[in-house]
């Protein structure tokens, strides 16, 4: 009999979300339920009977399913997710204004070396560039955490919340992907671009370059989810 | 008698909370002490009782731990924490006004 009442509660908690404090409270109910099951029984109700009233002392389940439900702090609502592609955008543009800073300073030196100029420009260049960085990569590093790249939901109905899940997990797996392989070319790129000139001391902005294009794919999946 | 099980039911919150002044305590139990309490006549419904402790829970009142049951399931217990004292009392105040209000536009 204690299987049929565990069966009984499993089949209510059917329509519950699949949270862990639905898994809880199932167990919660189970446990009271056999118990006062057992009390029924000793103090003499037929099996049958006992059954019927643990069973009818449950009560309505639904009101209780709502509460269940975890608010999810990863689920990003539709300004969260603007803001972030704007951020992301930014950041990019940052990025890029960086990179050409970089590339004028690195211009500027060569040509001033001919009129003898003894200022540094390339370490100048270099050190404006970095500064420039530490801005969007603050951004980058916010929208990471703030709102994360994959939306998980959890519905009222199992189907749905399965159905999420496997787009959200779809999703993540693309984008973990993507920046693997963005991020090996990369150090390829670098090691290959720096054996060739051995100008070590400019080619880390491939590193630079190779931010960037992570986060262009990273707006462009975004974007696309969006839709 | 269905005006009182629904005032029980409007107070499931603070009945719990005095129950649990006594001590810590797992949901058939409670309604067990509800049973005792008033004669067999009235008890919750076990959905409404959850869904009071969800309640309590989030609201801070109460704390929840599994008990370490060495026969058969565990159990889940309940116990009430400093603002739930505070919660208690205050509420304790604010029936004692109502009971005296509707006793006075009842005669």
């Amino acid at each position: 009999m204690n299987e049929k009442i565990k069966k009984h509660i499993e089949m209510l908690f059917t329509a519950a979300p699949k949270t862990r404090k639905a898994l809880d409270m199932k167990e919660e109910m189970t446990q009271n339920t056999i118990e006062k099951y057992e009390d029924l029984l000793s103090e003499g109700y037929a099996s049958e009977d006992a059954y019927q009233t643990v069973i009818n002392s449950i009560g309505d389940v639904t009101e209780l399913f709502e509460d269940l439900e975890e608010k999810n702090p990863l689920c990003l609502t539709e300004t969260e997710r603007r803001k972030k592609a704007m951020l992301t955008a930014i950041a990019v543009g940052f990025y890029i204004f960086a990179g050409v800073v970089l590339l004028t300073f690195t211009l500027l030196e060569d040509s001033f070396i001919l009129t003898g100029a003894r200022i540094d420009f390339s370490l100048l260049g270099l050190v404006l560039a970095g500064v420039i960085c530490i801005a969007p990569t603050c951004m980058l590093v916010y929208a990471a955490n703030m709102y994360p790249n994959y939306q998980k939901k959890e519905d009222n109905l199992v189907e749905n919340y399965k159905e999420s899940k496997h787009a959200s997990n779809r999703d993540k797996a693309i984008r973990t992907s993507v920046s693997a392989i963005i991020w090996t070319l990369t150090i390829v790129l670098y090691f290959l671009v720096s054996f060739k000139t051995s100008a070590w001391y400019v080619t880390w902005v491939i590193f630079l370059i190779g931010a960037c294009v992570q986060a262009v794919v990273e707006l462009i999946i975004s974007l696309k989810t969006t839709e | 008698m269905s005006i009182t099980s629904d005032i029980l039911r409007g107070h499931t919150e603070a009945i719990i909370l005095s129950h649990l002044l006594e001590q810590d305590s797992y949901g058939y139990q409670i309604n067990k002490d509800i049973m005792r309490k008033t004669d067999n006549k009235y008890e919750l419904k076990e959905a409404t009782l959850y869904s009071a402790f969800r309640r309590l829970e989030q609201a801070g009142y109460i704390r929840t731990y599994w008990g370490n049951e060495t026969v058969g399931a565990r159990r889940r217990y309940y116990s009430i924490t400093e603002e739930g004292r505070k919660a208690y009392k205050s509420y304790r105040r604010d029936w004692e006004e109502a009971k005296v209000t509707i006793d006075q536009l009842l005669k």
